[in-house]
């Protein structure tokens, strides 16, 4: 059938010769690749394996010893560190494709032994004392240093995180407890420093054309971070006039990135935007029919119904910023 | 029968085709885009970001477009009967068929999302009118015939996955409960029956498979085949047919002994291995995943019944077998053999992974016609270049 395909393709010239010649190779190879089965498998066995072996060294701590298992682990993450730096390419401000296929995977385990190794010594002999602030901020800085170096997105987005944990530290030490708790201003305000320093490096970094695949990393992190802290900060001052003001600078965000994407034609971060600007306008609308004591039955057919049209009217706003990417889409 | 036009349907298999293939490197970017001119596809067709987006707020503005009309409804007693749901439905199906026709709809969110409302509330309706609320189980006969049948037709107008999924489960439940009426000599002789269904089904699936007028409809042969085979395995696997059992006859779990439980027990474990050989003798990708699923639970079941070792002992060995069997395996294919390999097919794919093109990558990795092409949850990225390249 597929073979049928190309020939009627190649007798409309639509396919030239040396195309079509090596897809008619392909096809009569008619090769069956189990590279993702294989893959899975692999995956599966070292999974079943450090599961395995981790309960059994959980079991049999005390015959072991932390040292040893410390060692271990040094010894593990300066050997995934050694192997990626003899192999490593050299570094550049642009896309760096990984020297081979296992490279990436080698330097994943090398960060998440090194991360380990870090947070099993603080567990257990407490070497930076009580000073999280610095135990958090090490891990980071070797982690953004080696997403940099390598050009791996993964670990970008591991750096990422522990920034995240390191500021939430800085604030309070009791961060812990507080997580998924936004009714603290304070955490909001970290939170929401936090998005916009993420941001700005999404834009520092296509500005400077450094780097420029990581953008994607930086915004995606940045913009829901950011959103949730804002609309975090507008729940907060819900029965408050300052609510206002926290709509205001959601919906300017909403419309500055809703304009960035568009220019980048990038639907995700168009839809994201969108979203969270429609939920903030949902809240003000509940917030304006509760100002106006409008609290009866009809209140609540009336707010159904502006929520089912701004929905539809919603759909059909987004088909059609999709079909105006698309006109000038060429792909 | 189908609601697409079927000469767009045409172009876009070919289309996609040639997309893969332009990714993988084959041909041209000028020779894609000339055979994108020469074929046109007229149906409007989001990426995914966008076909989840659009499913998710149609699903919400038809939840709260049901609910307001219940509340207007909930006066009189109308609301009260199945008729209501069943004149929802209708007005949903109708929306749906009023929407794909006029925007050339074609799997793009928006008209999943009514055809999926529409079906739950077909399943509603037939399991309330069925008296399945009140625990009346007489009536369940009826409703998954009826349901069987407006699975089907969904599947045939709109070539949806879930749907033919669905008429699967539903005909399979009808055959249960249709030889369930013969009682006790019923019971006893299930699951034989339910895997001479299962076993017919797969055959016309099969069948169906390689003829042109089912063309359109081939993914959903796969989910088909996907509903069936994991049926064929349950009917026999030794836990099912254990608890089933016990479940009859108002035994407790302690009972693990059944009639015949050598043969279900050699069924438990011969099965997914009978699959991965055959799925490996016919290059079938779908067996082969079917197989490599059905042989964890073969495991799992075998482990519930005897427990020969601590959990990270079994842990530790089990991971170190497949450690080295994958190792074995991908030294052996260093070279293709028989028409195998570890190589991957479709190298171009992998090297834009990043996480947009994680995401997006997840649904596509369907082609049948292609067996060269290697299946990867991560094929048809087009996350590239942080996801602001012109191609999103």
């Amino acid at each position: 059938m597929a073979s049928n395909i190309y020939k009627q393709l190649h007798e409309q010239s639509l396919l030239n010769d040396e195309s079509y010649e090596r897809l008619q190779k392909r096809e009569s190879l008619n090769l069956f690749s189990v590279h993702w089965e294989l893959n899975l498998l692999l995956y599966t066995g070292v999974l079943l394996l450090t599961a395995g072996l981790g309960t059994l060294i959980y079991k049999n701590i005390d015959t072991i010893g932390h040292q040893a298992i410390l060692a271990f682990i040094a010894l593990l993450c300066i050997g995934c560190f050694y192997y990626c730096f003899k192999h490593k390419a050299p570094f550049s401000s642009q896309n760096v494709a990984s020297p081979n296929t296992g490279f990436d995977y080698i330097l994943l385990l090398g960060s998440i032994l090194m991360v380990t190794f870090l947070g099993y010594i603080q567990y257990q002999y407490n070497l930076f004392g009580n000073n999280y602030n610095l135990a958090a901020f090490i891990p980071m800085v070797i982690l953004f240093f080696i997403a940099y170096r390598f050009d791996h997105l993964g670990i970008l987005s591991m750096a990422i995180t522990s920034l995240a944990v390191w500021m939430g530290i800085s604030v309070t030490p009791k961060t812990l407890l507080l997580i998924g708790d936004f009714s603290s201003l304070t955490l909001i305000y970290t939170y929401l420093l936090l998005g916009f320093i993420l941001l700005a490096a999404a834009w520092l970094t296509e500005k400077f054309r450094f780097k420029k695949h990581f953008k994607f990393s930086y915004q995606n992190y940045g913009t829901h971070v950011t959103f949730i802290a804002l609309l975090a900060g507008f729940f907060h001052f819900f029965e408050h006039a300052y609510a206002l003001m926290w709509c205001a600078v959601i919906l300017s965000l909403a419309g500055y990135l809703y304009r960035d994407a568009y220019k980048n034609h990038s639907f995700y971060f168009i839809l994201t935007s969108v979203l969270y600007g429609y939920i903030t306008l949902c809240g003000l609308g509940i917030r304006m029919l509760d100002l106006f004591e409008i609290k009866n039955i009809g209140g609540f057919y009336l707010l159904l119904l502006l929520i089912i049209s701004s929905t539809i009217g919603l759909i059909f706003f987004l088909i059609n910023t999709y079909k105006n990417l698309k006109s000038d889409d060429h792909l | 029968m189908i609601i697409y036009n079927q000469q767009w349907l045409d172009n876009l298999r070919i289309v996609k085709k040639l997309r893969d293939d332009y990714e993988d490197g084959y041909i041209s970017k000028d020779e894609f885009l000339a055979v994108k001119q020469h074929y046109p596809v007229g149906f409007y067709l989001p990426k995914i970001v966008g076909v989840i987006g659009f499913f998710i707020l149609t699903l919400f503005a038809l939840t709260l477009s049901i609910a307001l009309l219940s509340l207007i409804a909930a006066g009189g007693n109308f609301a009260d009967t199945p008729y209501w749901t069943l004149f929802l439905c209708i007005g949903c199906y109708a929306c749906l068929e009023g929407m794909t026709k006029a925007n050339h709809y074609f799997h793009s969110g928006i008209d999943n999302a009514l055809l999926y409302y529409t079906a739950g509330l077909a399943n509603t309706t037939a399991f309330w009118i069925a008296g399945f609320f009140e625990n009346e189980l007489s009536g369940l006969l009826p409703a998954f015939t009826i349901l069987t049948l407006i699975y089907l037709y969904l599947t045939l107008r709109f070539a949806d996955l879930l749907m033919a999924a669905g008429t699967c489960v539903c005909f399979f439940c009808a055959v249960y409960f249709t030889w369930a009426k013969l009682g006790e000599f019923g019971m006893a002789t299930m699951p034989f029956i339910m895997m001479l269904a299962v076993a017919v089904v797969c055959y016309l699936l099969n069948l169906l498979n390689k003829k042109s007028i089912a063309i359109n409809y081939l993914n959903c042969i796969a989910a088909g085949r996907l509903v069936a085979i994991t049926t064929l395995y349950l009917a026999g696997n030794y836990f099912v047919v254990n608890k089933l059992n016990n479940l009859l006859k108002n035994l407790d779990d302690s009972h693990t002994q059944v009639q015949l439980g050598w043969l279900f027990w050699l069924w438990t474990m011969i099965f997914p291995l009978a699959l991965l050989a055959t799925a490996i003798k016919i290059k079938d990708r779908l067996l082969l995943r079917m197989g490599m699923a059905l042989s964890v639970a073969a495991v799992f079941t075998f482990r519930y019944y005897y427990h020969l070792l601590p959990v990270e002992v079994m842990l530790t060995i089990g991971g170190v077998v497949l450690l080295l069997l994958a190792y074995t395996i991908i030294q052996y294919l260093k070279r293709p053999k028989k028409g195998i390999t570890y190589a991957e097919t479709s190298k171009a794919n992998w090297d834009k992974l990043n996480v947009e093109g994680f995401i997006i990558g997840q649904t596509m990795g369907h082609s049948r016609q292609t067996p060269a092409k290697s299946q990867s949850p991560f094929g048809g990225g087009t996350g590239g270049g942080g996801g602001s390249s012109d191609s999103f």
